[in-house]
């Protein structure tokens, strides 16, 4: 795709609370703490007035579920992976997972593969809403792919926790030797930020982790300050630069 | 670390455009391939016309004993290195002159012919 032709997409980060959109400010929504898409969409559909062209959006992680699977020599084809991710959503979430579009991609070779879902009817509005505008929807992706995708290269084959802040939840991911480890998501107050060590060390003894793993990627709302806790070594990048970030 | 292709859009929406791109250089390529192929096929069909058009070479009809023998007399004195031969013959003549002459003066019927003229004398 060439340099003219992706200036013309536009790309959108859709939150519960906010909508980013590539040149154009942010766009507040009322607090919605029930992680609902009905709003955001709405809102989404009345500020697409004039625009034309395709677009990308990026989905909060509070839209998607994750789950990684542990690489199985016995799994061959995509279905089969794609029916044992079904499987464990169905296992994790109840009779729920029947309305999710599940996708399973590989992380590595013989690594574990990463399953997410999302509501199969949030998908639907969302290409009916861009088609209203006339415009070509080319892709939806979750948050946490996007941001691994742009930071993966300073991640290398090093080890990392990657803590994706949205507003009342973190989304941590542990990599360690360059292979997807685990991926949790949890409740989380505004003091995350003073509780960060102690998240992460539970989260290190629950995984039962041999050595750990100080590295930290933060990909905060706001300003996140990296000399906070001397002890782990703390990067930060603003969750809007990577929502609205070209690929 | 690999990156992460993972898309709620089903890749068939995401690459439309793809797939046409390819599918328009490969059918600009069969029909370049085409009309090569119509040029060829006239070009070898005018050269075989031409070919078929060209009389074939006529046999040379056989001649008698007689000219066959005066040909190869002509052959066999062409084939001759005459100039060879006359330059030989001619440095031999001029060398042999005055042994000639002595072997002349030295042979019986010469001596016979002095004595016969003293004798008259």
């Amino acid at each position: 795709m060439s340099l003219l032709w992706r200036n013309k997409q536009l790309r959108v980060g859709l939150a519960p609370d906010r909508i980013y959109m590539s040149g154009a400010r942010a766009i507040e929504l009322a607090a919605n703490d029930d992680g609902s898409w009905n709003a955001p969409v709405a809102a989404l559909a009345s500020s697409l007035g004039g625009m034309k062209g395709e677009a990308a959006v990026v989905l909060a992680d509070q839209f998607v579920r994750y789950t990684l699977l542990p690489y199985n020599e016995t799994l061959k084809t995509r279905e089969q992976w794609l029916a044992l991710a079904t499987h464990r959503f169905n296992t994790l979430h109840g009779p729920r997972a029947a309305e999710w579009q599940i996708t399973v991609t590989e992380t590595a070779p013989m690594g574990a593969r990463l399953a997410c879902a999302v509501d199969r009817a949030l998908v639907a509005e969302l290409m009916e809403v861009f088609g209203k505008a006339n415009m070509r929807l080319v892709s939806v992706q979750p948050f946490l792919v996007v941001a691994f995708n742009r930071i993966r290269k300073t991640v290398g084959n090093g080890s990392c926790w990657i803590v994706v802040e949205e507003p009342g939840r973190l989304t941590l991911a542990l990599i360690q030797r360059g292979m997807w480890i685990a991926i949790r998501s949890r409740r989380a107050d505004s003091g995350w930020r003073n509780l960060l060590p102690e998240i992460l060390e539970r989260e290190s003894a629950f995984l039962g982790l041999a050595e750990p793993v100080t590295r930290v990627i933060v990909c905060a709302q706001h300003e996140f300050d990296t000399e906070m806790h001397d002890a782990w070594r703390a990067e930060a990048i603003a969750y809007r630069e990577l929502a609205l970030a070209a690929e | 670390m690999q990156r992460i292709e993972l898309d709620f859009i089903g890749r068939s929406a995401r690459l439309r455009w793809g797939p046409r791109v390819l599918l328009a250089a490969a059918l600009g390529l069969a029909g370049d391939m085409a009309v090569s192929y119509v040029q060829l096929t006239r070009e070898v069909r005018s050269n075989e016309a031409i070919v078929a058009r060209a009389k074939p070479h006529q046999s040379v009809p056989a001649g008698s004993a007689e000219e066959v023998a005066l040909a190869r007399d002509a052959v066999q004195r062409l084939g001759l290195p005459w100039t060879k031969l006359f330059a030989a013959l001619e440095a031999a003549g001029s060398r042999s002159s005055p042994t000639r002459r002595a072997a002349r003066s030295r042979s019986p019927a010469k001596a016979r012919t002095i004595s016969r003229r003293s004798a008259t004398c």
